[in-house]
Parts: structure tokens; C-alpha cells; sequence
């Protein structure tokens, strides 16, 4: 190996070395950061409490061919009246990375608290509806959705 | 001697129930396609890989259970075929493949009714198994079928 060579390598050698752990550093540093489901359902409600309730009605597959999208369907039996009326519907997949899934905002002007989608289950979990209401307060629906434990590709 | 004649028969008595309760797979799709018209039963296709862990898995528990092998032996003419045998191959260019474990559910006729992925505990493979078997299929597609599940 002649000078010019080893120059060669040893810079490169060097460059790698002192890059990587900053690389490696900042790799790790931007997965997201798993949530919780309790911290999920804090950024809606702000951490009041949360009713169970017939009144909202989530229709989900018992058992879901393909995680990937599951078909979700949300009602919510209250009036949407201008001082009484259904906000917001969020949906939270309990066990996904980041529980929350969709938040729809509502106003009077739809005069229906419904709304349907396809969400995706990283595995077998309970799907949760949050109706969110004008006078501040939050009613809930949660419902089993089991998908394949695994396949190969 | 009466001991040993207790015994014996015990022993056959054993050994023909548990022979009884075990999935009998058919290898070949021909010989499946007629024992299906024979006796007017759907077919259950199921791609493994011996190098797949969830076919594996799905081998030790979903097929060694006593309901799921009861309905299988009921409704349905099994097949087992490696994916990457010639009869695998074959049943992949035919009938499509989604990875292993693959399940194909066929009508008697040869006709795909459908495909699915993946492997699935005993509660929810049974659950899968009753669809088909129970001829929910003809009235709705799988997954309207599970939403009413509720």
C-alpha cells in the first residue's frame, strides 16, 4: 500500500467512525415514540373521565381477514342540535404504536353523529370509539378485533 | 390375564379414537376435487413451508384440536401441499398464494369461494371453519359476515 492509498482508507476509516454514532444516534432518536393508550385518550379528553355507553355504537369485524384495514363503523344516538350536538369521534386502536387513530369533528350541519372507515390493527387488540360531546363531556364503545397471529412471507 | 386383556383394550380403544380425531390431509388436488364431489364437501387447501414458524405453530395447536379436526372432518376434504412442491406450485398458479400459511376454501365443483393468510388460533380458525362450512358464504362476503358478529 502506498502513502497516497493508506491516506485513502484511514480517511475513510476515520469519516465512518466518527459519523456513525451520531448517525446511529439520530436513527434511534426518530422512531416515534410508543404511546400508551391512557396517554393517547389524555391528548382528547385532557383527562376527564370517559362514560361507557350504549350510545355509541362501533360495528367492527369479530375476527378481521386482513389487519391492514379493518372496516370500522361509528354511530352515535344524541341529537345535533346548535347547543347539543355530538363534536368529535375518536378512534383508538389500543395496542397499535400509536393508539390514536382518527379523530372526526363534527358540527350540527351533519346532522348525523356517524361516520365509517378503515383503520389498521398491528395485531390482535380492542378497538375503541370516543364520542366527544358540545357540553365537554366523553361517552365510549370498545370492541375485541382479532387478526392472524402471523404469517411468512 | 385379565389385566393384560383390560389393558389391550384400552390400548385399541385409545389408539382408534386418537386416530380418529387427527386432520386426514390429502396431498393431491385431483383426488381431492373427487372425494369432494363424492361426498358434496367444500375443500380446504393449506400452503405450509416446513421452514415457516406461524405453519408450525398452526400444526401444534389449531389442527391438533378436537373441534377444529371435527369440523374439518365433517364439511371439508383437506389438502396439504408444500408451497414449493410440484402439487404447491401448481395450487399457487392456480388458486393465487398470500405467503404461508395460505388457506384456499373451495366449493366441491373446483370453484375458489376464498383465499386467506395467515395462521389463527383455534377459537378464531373455528370461528373461519363455520363460515365456510355453514354456507354463510353464499349469503355474504366474510367480512359483512363478521361485522354482524357482534
Amino acid at each position: 500500500m502506498n502513502r497516497r492509498n493508506f491516506l485513502k482508507v484511514a480517511g475513510v476509516t476515520a469519516s465512518v467512525v466518527a459519523v456513525s454514532p451520531v448517525a446511529f444516534k439520530q436513527s434511534v432518536e426518530a422512531q416515534p415514540k410508543k404511546k400508551t393508550f391512557e396517554e393517547a385518550l389524555k391528548e382528547v379528553t385532557g383527562g376527564k373521565p370517559v362514560k361507557e355507553s350504549s350510545k355509541v355504537k362501533l360495528i367492527a369485524p369479530a375476527i378481521a381477514e386482513n389487519g391492514a384495514v379493518v372496516p370500522v363503523k361509528i354511530s352515535v344516538d344524541h341529537p345535533m342540535e346548535p347547543d347539543n350536538y355530538v363534536k368529535g369521534i375518536h378512534i383508538f386502536a389500543k395496542e397499535n404504536a400509536d393508539p390514536r387513530t382518527i379523530s372526526v369533528y363534527l358540527t350540527p350541519a351533519n346532522g348525523e353523529a356517524f361516520f365509517s372507515t378503515r383503520i389498521r390493527l398491528a395485531k390482535t387488540m380492542n378497538v375503541v370509539a370516543v364520542a366527544e360531546l358540545s357540553d365537554g363531556t366523553f361517552l365510549k364503545a370498545e370492541k375485541p378485533v382479532k387478526v392472524t397471529i402471523g404469517g411468512c412471507g | 390375564m385379565l389385566k393384560k386383556i383390560t389393558v389391550f383394550l384400552f390400548l385399541m380403544t385409545f389408539g382408534i379414537s386418537s386416530a380418529k380425531a387427527e386432520i386426514r390431509w390429502l396431498y393431491d388436488l385431483d383426488m381431492a376435487l373427487y372425494k369432494a364431489q363424492k361426498q358434496n364437501k367444500l375443500i380446504l387447501i393449506y400452503i405450509y413451508s416446513p421452514h415457516c414458524g406461524y405453519c408450525k405453530k398452526m400444526d401444534r395447536t389449531t389442527f391438533k384440536d378436537r373441534e377444529i379436526q371435527e369440523i374439518i372432518k365433517k364439511y371439508f376434504i383437506p389438502v396439504k401441499v408444500d408451497k414449493d412442491s410440484p402439487q404447491g406450485e401448481m395450487i399457487k398458479a392456480e388458486y393465487g398464494y398470500l405467503g404461508t400459511p395460505t388457506f384456499h376454501f373451495l366449493e366441491s365443483n373446483g370453484r375458489k369461494i376464498k383465499s386467506i393468510f395467515g395462521a389463527w388460533e383455534k377459537k378464531d380458525f373455528l370461528m373461519i371453519l363455520k363460515y365456510f362450512a355453514k354456507g354463510y358464504y353464499k349469503k355474504m362476503n366474510m367480512t359483512e359476515y363478521f361485522m354482524n358478529e357482534n
